[in-house]
C-alpha cells in the first residue's frame, strides 16, 4: 500500500507544478480568512473596549433616572443631570458598613465643548478602565489647589495646552456660553495618560473649584474683587492646614498628595479625616461666602458618586441599600451590567459588523469553492490515470483533500500572520492618537469555529467532486466519446 | 489474495452483459470469450462498439451487470472495489491513448508510483525501470524530465514501461498509437512486442485501425465479439 509519504511526495510536486493557480488560490483564501479574523477581531475589541470603559467601580449611585442614563451621565458624560445627590446622602452612603471608597463627581461645566468633572484627587487612584488599570500621569500631578486642573490626553493634544497653562472653564456645555469664568482662571497641573476612555475628553478639577465657580456666577452681580476674596477665603478654611507650605509646594509635586493618603494607607481613613476638616472649616465658610448654600461643603450636591466596596458579595446588598434610601431618590447601578445594557442599545454597529463578518465568510467559501470544482474538473484525467495505475480510491482522496488542506492552511496561516502586522502596525501608528490599543488575542470561540467550519466545507467540497471523479472515471482511457 | 492459475486461461467472459446504470439496452453481451496465456490479441473496433468498456471490465475498473469476468484465474467480478484496485496494481499493465502520465511527476517517478501501488517499490525494481526506459530509447537524461515536457512518443513509451513495471501477467493497451505518425508507430510497435515477448505476458490491443492486425498471434472483431455492438 502506498504510504503517506508517496501521497504527500505526489501532493507537494502536484502543487508545485500549479504554483501560479496556487499561489492566487492561496492568496485570496488568505484575503478573504484576513478580513474575516479582521472584521470579527474589530467587533470584539469593540465590544470589550466598551466594556472595559470603567473598571474597578463597584456600584455608581446619581438620582432616580435610567440605568443607561445614569450610566451615559457619570461614565461617558452625556446628557445632563435632571438631580443630584445630596452631600448628606452621600455621606450616609460612606457610612455604610460595605463601602470601601466613594469618589463624588460634580458635572456640568465645560470647557471648549469638553466636559469639566468636579471631583476628589481619590478619583485618580480608584477609577479604572481595562483590565484594572490605573489612570496614569503623562506630566504633572493630580489638581491641588482651588485653581488646578487636570486635562484628560485628548483634551490636552485637541487644544494643545501643557503643564501650567492658564484656561478658563464656562458653565454648561455650549462652547459659545456667554457665562464664561473669566475671573477665575484655571492652571493646567496634569495632563493624564492616554486610556481610550471617555475619561481622555474630560478635564478635573478640585469639587470646591466647580463649588466656587456656581457661587460666584450665581453671585454674577459681584464686583471681581468680591470673588476673588470669596475664593480666597475658602481656599483659607479648606485648604488651610497646608496653607502654609503651599507655596512651597507648587515645585515639589510629587508630594501634593502626600496629605492624608500616602502616609495611611486606610483611604477611608484618609476620607473621613479630610472631610471632618472640611466640614468644620466649611461651617464658617457658608455664612461668610454663600449664604443660601446650606449643605456640607466641599459642595452643596454632586452628580454622581462612584463607590467601592469591601467585598464584591456586598454589591446587591448597598444597592438595595441605595435604591431605597428614604432621605433621596437614588439609584444605584452595577457598571459592567448597565455597560452591557448600554452596548445591546448601541449593538447596531455589532450586528453590522457581525453581518459583514458572516458576508466575508460567506464568500470567502464561495470563492474556494469555485476554485476546487475548478480544480477538479481539470483534474479528472488525472484521477483516471491513478485509477488505471490502481491507485486506491482513499490515495485518490487523500491526494485531492490534503492539497486543499495545504491550501487552505497557508492561506490562513498567511492570514494570521498579516493581522498580527496589522494590530502591530495600528498599534505603533494610531495608538496615540486614538487611544485604542488593539490586543493580540485574535482567537475566539466565533473566529474559531468560522475557521472550523472553513476546515470543513473544504473537505466536504474537496470529496464530493473527488468522489465524483472516481465514479466517471469508471470508463477506461478517459474516452468519454464512446460512452 | 489473488491466485494465478498457471494452468488457467489469461480471461474467460462468461454470460457478460453489461449496461450504464439508469440505461435499459446493454453496451455489451457477450456470451463466451477466452483468452490464453502469452497470447496476443488484437481487437479491432470502431468508436461506441464497446471496446473500450471491454477493457474498463477486464481491468476491474467496471463491474459487469451481469455474468462473470475472471482475469489470471482470479474472478474480478466478484472482488471489492479495493481488492480490484490492488489485482490491477499488481497483475494488470493498463496504458491507455492519452492522459497516460501524470504531468508533474518525472519520468521515473510515474513508472514508480505504479510500483508503489503494486507493491514492488524498491531498488530493484528502481533499476528495472531505468532498465527497461534505456530499452524503449529514452536515455537517462529523461528520466528526470517531467513527464508533461516530453514529446506524445516519448509519453507513450514511458507509459509502457509504466505498464510493464510490476512485470503484469496481461497487458491492456487501447490505441496507444493513435496519437503517433506512421515511423513512430512502427517503431513503437517493434519495441512493445520486444518488451511483452521478454516478460512473455499476455496483450489485449485494441484499436480501430485494421491494418495493424497482421502483427498479432490473433485478431477479434469487435462487431462479432458483442452481440449488441452490431445493433447500433
Amino acid at each position: 500500500m502506498a504510504g503517506v509519504s508517496v501521497l504527500i511526495g505526489v501532493a507537494s510536486r502536484s502543487l508545485r507544478y500549479r504554483l501560479s493557480g496556487v499561489v492566487l488560490t492561496i492568496a485570496s483564501v488568505a484575503l478573504s480568512v484576513f478580513v474575516l479574523l479582521a472584521v470579527e477581531h474589530v467587533r470584539q475589541e469593540a465590544r470589550n473596549g466598551f466594556a472595559s470603559t470603567v473598571s474597578g467601580v463597584d456600584l455608581i449611585v446619581g438620582a432616580r433616572t435610567g440605568e443607561v442614563n445614569l450610566l451615559l451621565l457619570s461614565v461617558f458624560r452625556i446628557g445632563t443631570a435632571t438631580a443630584n445627590v445630596s452631600w448628606s446622602s452621600l455621606e450616609q452612603i460612606r457610612a455604610q458598613n460595605n463601602v470601601s471608597w466613594t469618589v463624588p463627581l460634580s458635572l456640568g461645566d465645560s470647557h471648549r465643548s469638553f466636559r469639566v468633572v468636579g471631583t476628589t484627587q481619590e478619583f485618580f487612584e480608584r477609577y479604572k478602565h481595562g483590565a484594572q488599570q490605573s489612570l496614569g500621569f503623562s506630566q504633572g500631578v493630580r489638581f491641588d489647589a482651588l485653581n488646578d486642573v487636570v486635562l484628560g490626553a485628548q483634551v490636552a493634544s485637541r487644544l494643545g495646552y501643557e503643564l501650567g497653562d492658564s484656561i478658563v472653564l464656562s458653565h454648561g456645555m455650549a462652547d459659545t456660553s456667554f457665562t464664561h469664568h473669566d475671573q477665575l482662571p484655571f492652571r493646567v497641573s496634569g495632563i493624564l495618560s492616554l486610556t481610550g476612555t471617555p475619561v481622555d475628553n474630560a478635564l478635573f478639577v478640585a469639587l470646591d473649584a466647580i463649588e466656587a465657580l456656581h457661587s460666584e456666577e450665581e453671585g454674577g452681580d459681584r464686583p471681581v474683587q468680591g470673588v476673588s476674596e470669596h475664593e480666597h477665603e475658602q481656599n483659607n478654611h479648606e485648604y488651610g492646614d497646608e496653607h502654609g507650605h503651599h507655596d512651597h509646594h507648587d515645585e515639589v509635586e510629587d508630594h501634593d498628595d502626600h496629605r492624608g493618603h500616602d502616609e495611611h494607607d486606610d483611604h477611608k481613613g484618609h476620607e473621613e479625616h479630610a472631610e471632618s476638616a472640611h466640614s468644620s472649616a466649611s461651617t464658617e465658610a457658608d455664612h461668610a461666602a454663600a449664604d443660601h448654600e446650606h449643605d456640607h461643603p466641599p459642595i452643596g450636591t454632586v452628580t454622581a458618586v462612584l463607590v467601592g466596596l469591601n467585598s464584591p458579595i456586598a454589591t446587591l446588598q448597598v444597592k438595595r441599600w441605595v435604591d431605597t434610601f428614604s432621605d433621596e431618590a437614588l439609584l444605584a447601578i452595577l457598571p459592567g451590567v448597565a455597560l452591557t445594557q448600554l452596548w445591546e442599545l448601541v449593538g447596531n454597529v455589532e450586528i453590522i459588523l457581525l453581518g459583514i463578518s458572516i458576508l466575508v465568510f460567506l464568500s470567502s467559501l464561495l470563492g474556494l469553492n469555485a476554485m476546487l470544482f475548478a480544480s477538479m474538473r481539470e483534474r479528472r484525467s488525472e484521477i483516471e490515470v491513478l485509477r488505471n495505475i490502481g491507485a486506491p480510491s482513499l490515495f485518490v482522496l487523500g491526494l485531492l483533500m490534503v492539497e486543499a488542506l495545504l491550501i487552505v492552511t497557508t492561506g490562513i496561516a498567511l492570514a494570521i500572520l498579516w493581522l498580527l502586522l496589522s494590530i502591530a502596525f495600528a498599534n505603533a501608528v494610531f495608538a496615540q492618537e486614538l487611544g485604542l490599543m488593539l490586543s493580540y488575542q485574535i482567537f475566539n470561540s466565533s473566529n474559531l469555529l468560522a475557521l472550523a467550519l472553513i476546515y470543513l466545507t473544504t473537505l466536504i467540497l474537496t470529496a464530493i467532486p473527488a468522489l465524483q471523479a472516481y465514479r466517471l472515471s469508471v470508463s477506461v482511457g478517459g474516452s468519454p466519446k464512446e460512452n | 489474495m489473488t491466485t494465478v492459475n498457471p494452468e488457467g486461461a489469461a480471461i474467460t467472459l462468461h454470460d457478460l452483459r453489461f449496461a450504464f446504470s439508469g440505461s435499459v439496452s446493454p453496451v455489451l453481451a457477450i456470451p463466451a470469450w477466452q483468452v490464453e496465456q502469452e497470447e496476443q490479441v488484437f481487437l479491432q473496433g470502431e468508436s461506441g462498439s464497446g471496446k473500450s468498456t471491454l477493457l474498463g471490465l477486464l481491468a476491474g475498473l467496471q463491474l459487469p451487470t451481469q455474468g462473470s469476468v475472471d482475469v489470471l484465474g482470479t474472478r474480478v467480478s466478484s472482488l471489492s472495489a479495493r481488492q480490484r484496485d490492488r489485482f490491477r496494481a499488481q497483475n494488470l499493465g493498463v496504458g491507455f491513448q492519452q492522459f497516460n502520465l501524470i504531468p508533474y511527476l518525472s519520468v521515473l517517478e510515474n513508472v514508480m508510483l505504479a510500483a508503489q501501488f503494486g507493491e514492488t517499490a524498491g531498488v530493484e525494481t528502481k533499476q528495472r525501470a531505468i532498465e527497461l526506459l534505456s530499452r524503449v530509447n529514452l536515455p537517462a537524461a529523461l528520466h528526470s524530465r517531467k513527464a508533461g515536457e516530453l514529446s506524445i512518443g516519448q509519453q507513450q513509451r514511458v507509459a509502457i514501461v509504466r505498464a510493464l513495471i510490476n512485470k503484469p501477467a496481461l497487458l491492456l493497451v487501447d490505441e496507444p498509437t493513435s496519437a503517433l505518425d506512421h515511423n513512430n508507430r512502427d517503431a513503437f510497435l517493434e519495441l512493445l512486442f520486444d518488451v511483452v515477448a521478454d516478460l512473455s505476458c499476455a496483450m489485449i490491443f485494441v484499436s480501430h485501425d485494421p491494418t495493424l492486425g497482421h502483427l498479432f498471434n490473433r485478431q477479434v472483431a469487435m462487431a462479432e465479439l458483442n452481440q449488441f455492438g452490431g445493433q447500433r
